[in-house]
């Protein structure tokens, strides 16, 4: 499992990411996605979650849609279609990143 | 299985209780109590027991740090931008009372247009800097009044 301070800055994307591919998740759903996408490794945390989708759908990013469920409400949550265009840009840094941490991070061959 | 009418209301209590006063996040974190308790009362766990093993794992730091975040994150932008203003408002106010004082000195310019930058200054630094510093005062009140 990874720690909260790694995920921090990818979470926004994660959750662009899993929305571009859903029509519509709500809160739970989400947190069980990632896990099982990760393998288990990665662990939202309620309280980063839900903080983060309430700043997108502030930003317009996100819009949500209330279902009634039995006895609750169950809020989805959608792309909009500004938010549609934010995802790749999002993925490209995420993975352009990734690309920079693996030229810091891997061994490099000695010279000889 | 999906949790009784009364299981709910006890969850609701409980977050309204613990300071979820935002109606939004409310519903949401709700919803996924329920949905940790419906998953865990699955595998035969009792209410109580489902319960406690929810509020372990969605509210750790209790509910209100919740809200605390969401609300630092939706204002954060705002409070940065107003602080802005009101520094750059009082440093305009203080650079206007100081020409106004040093003008006055040599006697450069008339003792009325220098009275009327000392006034100018006074009245930027009343209307900006003096009711922000009030208000920065009310807000650490009222948090610490809540934390006591």
């Amino acid at each position: 499992m990874y720690s909260r301070e790694l995920l921090k800055g990818i979470l926004k994307p994660i959750i662009l990411k899993l929305l571009s591919e859903n029509d519509k998740m709500y809160g739970y759903e989400i947190v069980q996605k990632v896990k099982e996408l990760s393998g288990d490794k990665i662990l939202i945390k309620e309280g980063s979650l839900y903080p983060a989708l309430h700043t997108l759908l502030k930003e317009g990013v996100l819009q949500a849609e209330s279902i009634s469920i039995g006895n609750r409400t169950r809020k989805y949550y959608k792309l909009t279609s500004s938010g549609s265009g934010q995802v790749q840009l999002a993925m490209d840094e995420l993975l352009d990143f990734s690309q920079t941490l693996k030229t810091i991070f891997e061994p490099k061959p000695a010279v000889s | 299985m999906m949790i009784d009418e009364g299981q709910i209301s006890f969850v609701r209590g409980y977050l309204i209780g613990n300071g979820i006063s935002n109606h939004s996040l409310q519903e949401d974190l709700l919803d996924h109590f329920c949905c940790v308790i419906e998953e865990d009362m699955e595998e035969g766990q009792s209410f109580d027991h489902s319960f406690s093993k929810a509020v372990e794992r969605i509210t750790p730091d209790g509910p209100e740090k919740i809200q605390n975040d969401l609300n630092y994150l939706l204002t954060i932008k705002k409070n940065i931008m107003l602080r802005k203003l009101v520094f750059m408002a009082s440093y305009l106010s203080v650079l206007i009372v100081l020409f106004g004082l040093a003008l006055r000195i040599p006697q450069i310019v008339s003792a009325n247009l220098t009275m009327l930058m000392i006034m100018a200054g006074i009245l930027l630094f009343s209307v900006t800097t003096v009711p922000y510093i009030f208000y920065d005062r009310y807000q650490k009140s009222i948090r610490e009044l809540k934390s006591e």
